[in-house]
């Protein structure tokens, strides 16, 4: 005898996934309801890489805290040296000289292809497609290889330094890193080719995790997530810093909000950050590298915030002097916290297997979410 | 960038006067400790003209409370969530004030300038 269809007890379901997940990238673990394959409730727990970087910004002294920010995106490491050291040169009145800036840009825009190449192979990977992962990280390693070269470290960079950079870039450097711009560019054309019109692809992405320009406005997103929602902020141009200011504006939007339209704008940033190396290249003449900086840096009793748009999103440091060689309070703005606040929004509703799209596209790195 | 002192009782209206010239985007939200006072900081910008607007709130040391602004600023719910959990402000009206990053058990707020190590120890 079938049972009438009344009978059939329904239950919520509690599905916890993470912190050691492949498909939360990192220690990220959220809490699912349930109800057979559907979402119908989200909760996010955050704070298992948490490192207490802000504390330490009060106990180390500003020119001991310079390679800290390294650790914060260890995927992005030079966005969090920027924010910091633009702050504190902000602070302190310090310009960093026209070759400085030129190779800040340049290693910004290496960093931000390679975080992207990372972010392009894992998303793949969650959709259920295995061999892209290999590509790109074959041509993610080329890219840490030429900051390697140049830095001494594969992703922790220490490169910057309040008034200028470490290491001078020689000749033949600038030479690999344009020699290897064609390259890129035609393998990026190829995973292009594979991957924007997959019909497995676009119909496990596409209409799903949807977020409109109001609502992307009103919880803070920024970076991809917010442009794919068709709201054209870009730091990078609007409020733009070092060389940035002398680039005419090349801001990617998508009108449609979705998962599909986050790839579209990441992957197409892509190619206008090699468009952007190329530039900066041109750009670079000889010249000192470092600025006149005191032995002794003291932060005055002032406040300043200032903000870099790194690949993941508005990516600020709130620094705050009190006269001495200590900072009174460093605030860091993690864009992957802001855009982590609408994951239930994106999630409900869906199927368990769009979660771990949806998770995917939004970009998280838990280095910089806990700090 | 301008920064305004807000007292405590006009945070909301201030927030809202401020949501209606366009300030809707929440760009940061945190304190700083001076250990006589503790101030909040809310940055907010209105992206049509690219400006931010520092609103700076006063709060007594001792028992730091005030009004949550995320019915109005959904972007907040986080930041207001990390201050809490590291600074020991209570939010009133916040839908779900938990701590964000440290563990549940965790004593004492790491970030005010008093806090001791020994004060600290997770409890299990």
């Amino acid at each position: 005898m079938t049972p009438n269809r009344e009978e059939i007890v329904q239950e919520e379901l509690m599905l916890n996934l993470g912190p050691q997940h492949p498909s939360t990238h990192g220690v990220f673990r959220m809490v699912l309801d349930l109800q057979g394959e559907t979402i119908v409730g989200v909760t996010p727990y955050m704070g298992y890489l948490h490192r207490g970087f802000e504390k330490l910004a009060e106990r180390r002294t500003a020119i001991q805290y310079q390679p800290y920010p390294d650790r914060w995106d260890y995927l992005a490491a030079m966005f969090d040296e920027m924010a910091y050291i633009g702050a504190g040169e902000a602070l302190l009145g310090i310009q960093a000289p026209r070759r400085a800036q030129v190779l800040r840009g340049i290693v910004m825009e290496l960093n931000r292809f390679a975080s992207h190449l990372l972010w392009l192979g894992t998303f793949l990977l969650d959709v259920g497609a295995l061999s892209p992962f290999l590509y790109t990280f074959r041509e993610r390693e080329m890219v840490l290889d030429l900051l390697m070269e140049l830095t001494g470290a594969r992703l922790t960079y220490a490169y910057m330094r309040f008034g200028g950079v470490h290491h001078d870039a020689e000749d033949v450097w600038l030479k690999k890193v344009r020699a290897g711009i064609p390259y890129f560019r035609q393998r990026l054309s190829e995973y292009r080719t594979l991957i924007d019109d997959n019909e497995i692809f676009r119909r496990r992405v596409e209409h799903i995790g949807i977020i409109d320009g109001t609502h992307a406005l009103h919880y803070g997103l920024s970076g991809p997530m917010l442009r794919a929602s068709g709201v054209p902020w870009d730091l990078r141009w609007k409020r733009p810093y070092g060389i940035y200011a002398e680039i005419p504006p090349r801001i990617i939007t998508d009108l449609a909000g979705d998962t599909y339209a986050r790839y579209k704008v990441r992957v197409e940033e892509m190619a206008v950050s090699l468009d952007l190396l190329e530039i900066f290249l041109d750009l670079v003449e000889s010249g000192p590298i470092m600025a006149s900086v005191p032995k002794v840096v003291k932060f005055p009793k002032q406040e300043t915030y200032f903000a870099v748009e790194g690949p993941r999103g508005e990516l600020g440091v709130y620094l705050v002097g009190n006269g001495t060689a200590y900072a009174q309070r460093m605030k860091i703005r993690p864009p992957s916290l802001f855009n982590l606040q609408v994951l239930s929004q994106l999630l409900i509703g869906h199927m368990v297997s769009d979660a771990v799209a949806i998770l995917g596209s939004i970009d998280i790195v838990l280095g910089e979410v806990d700090r | 960038m301008i920064k305004q002192s807000v007292s405590v009782d006009k945070l909301i209206e201030t927030a809202r006067h401020c949501l209606k010239e366009g300030f809707v985007y929440p760009v940061l939200h945190t304190a700083v400790d001076y250990e006589t006072h503790l101030e909040l900081i809310y940055i907010l910008r209105n992206l049509e003209q690219g400006d931010d607007r520092i609103l700076s709130v006063i709060l007594d040391a001792n028992a730091p409370s005030v009004p949550s602004l995320t019915p109005w600023i959904p972007g907040l719910i986080f930041q207001e969530r990390e201050v809490y959990d590291l600074f020991g402000v209570s939010y009133d009206h916040h839908p779900h004030l938990t701590r964000l990053l440290l563990p549940d058990k965790f004593r004492g707020h790491p970030l005010r300038k008093h806090y001791t190590l020994a004060e600290g120890e997770v409890t299990s």
